[in-house]
């Protein structure tokens, strides 16, 4: 049986009740504050390391097909997408090598890295080996967050260029976002 | 009154430790990501100073000194040199060290790049 007032009494007084309110939205809002700073320094971080990344791989497979292309070839298509060699892409034509590593006589990988013509954020690396050619066949996404990308060639008669000059910006994610630049230059040493 | 037990603030200030120091860990990556950042950029700067002198003619070779590249401004502090010997005494092989050096958290750091060019190597 309830003994009604004294029973009563020991419910919360308005004092307690706002109190632990004002508490749990301080906390609420600390924690919220902690979880969005983290996440975004997350993101901050990803997008960076993601960046370098990128164009890491970009500058070195650029120095690693160029020094073993014979030319800068003009024009390609892969997969129906027709890649021109420009200031946005350059497409490398390489010999192609048989399961020894040895040169096959006048037959040709080609290797495209820049660009998609279509979609200029989209940083990619095709190699299409040719029939008979042990290179391993690629294609990569190596960053959908390409800034900016630009190749210069010594010559502008494609066909007689030697050298490749090339810069690549990579921007990724975020308010505060990761970026690397990296510039180089490679020399078709088999020309 | 019943206040809180000793257990009990325990157990809260151990939780509150925990929590901040998960975010601690995540903090410490900061500088790691930036030196490995700046780490490929000075070694794309010194692949980049290798590839030119590969293209430069023996017997203008340079004599070294500091390098020049827009590059350089991206580091923090970033500072490049350039040396050339004769490799073991013979003037027809030089020993060549590009160096690209820049402030790193725990103070300076540096990418080092050697390679020998010879007269009859791949140098025009």
């Amino acid at each position: 049986m309830k003994t009604g007032a004294s029973e009563r009494l020991s419910g919360f007084t308005l004092a307690e009740v706002a109190v632990v309110v004002l508490l749990m939205a301080l906390i609420i809002s600390v924690g919220a504050g902690v979880l969005i700073y983290n996440n975004r320094f997350y993101e901050t971080q990803s997008g960076e390391i993601f960046s370098v990344n990128a164009t890491r791989e970009a500058a070195d497979r650029i120095n690693e097909y160029g020094r073993q292309a014979t030319d800068v070839e003009s024009a390609y298509t892969y997969s129906s997408i027709s890649y021109l060699t420009g200031s946005q892409t350059v497409i490398f034509r390489v010999p192609s090598l048989d399961i020894n590593n040895a040169i096959i006589p006048s037959s040709y990988d080609y290797v495209i890295i820049g660009a998609n013509p279509n979609d200029a954020s989209r940083l990619e690396l095709i190699v299409n080996p040719a029939a008979g050619s042990s290179r391993p066949a690629r294609n990569l996404l190596l960053s959908d967050k390409l800034t900016t990308v630009n190749f210069v060639y010594d010559n502008s008669d494609l066909a007689l260029a030697r050298r490749v000059d090339y810069t690549i910006h990579v921007t990724d994610a975020g308010r505060s976002p990761g970026q690397e630049q990296i510039s180089g230059s490679v020399t078709l040493r088999n020309k | 009154m019943k206040g809180f037990s000793l257990v009990e603030i325990i157990i809260a200030m151990a939780l509150l430790l925990v929590t901040i120091s998960v975010f601690g860990v995540a903090v410490n990556t900061l500088p790691l990501t930036k030196s490995a950042r700046n780490q490929n950029i000075a070694y794309h700067i010194a692949e980049k100073k290798l590839e030119e002198l590969r293209n430069t003619p023996f017997a203008i070779l340079p004599p070294g000194g500091s390098l020049t590249d827009p590059d350089l401004a991206i580091l923090p502090g970033g500072t490049g040199n350039l040396t050339l010997q004769d490799y073991q005494g013979s003037s027809e092989i030089k020993a060549v060290h590009v160096t690209v050096t820049w402030d790193d958290y725990s103070g300076p750091r540096s990418v080092v790049l050697d390679t020998l060019i010879s007269q009859i190597g791949l140098n025009p």
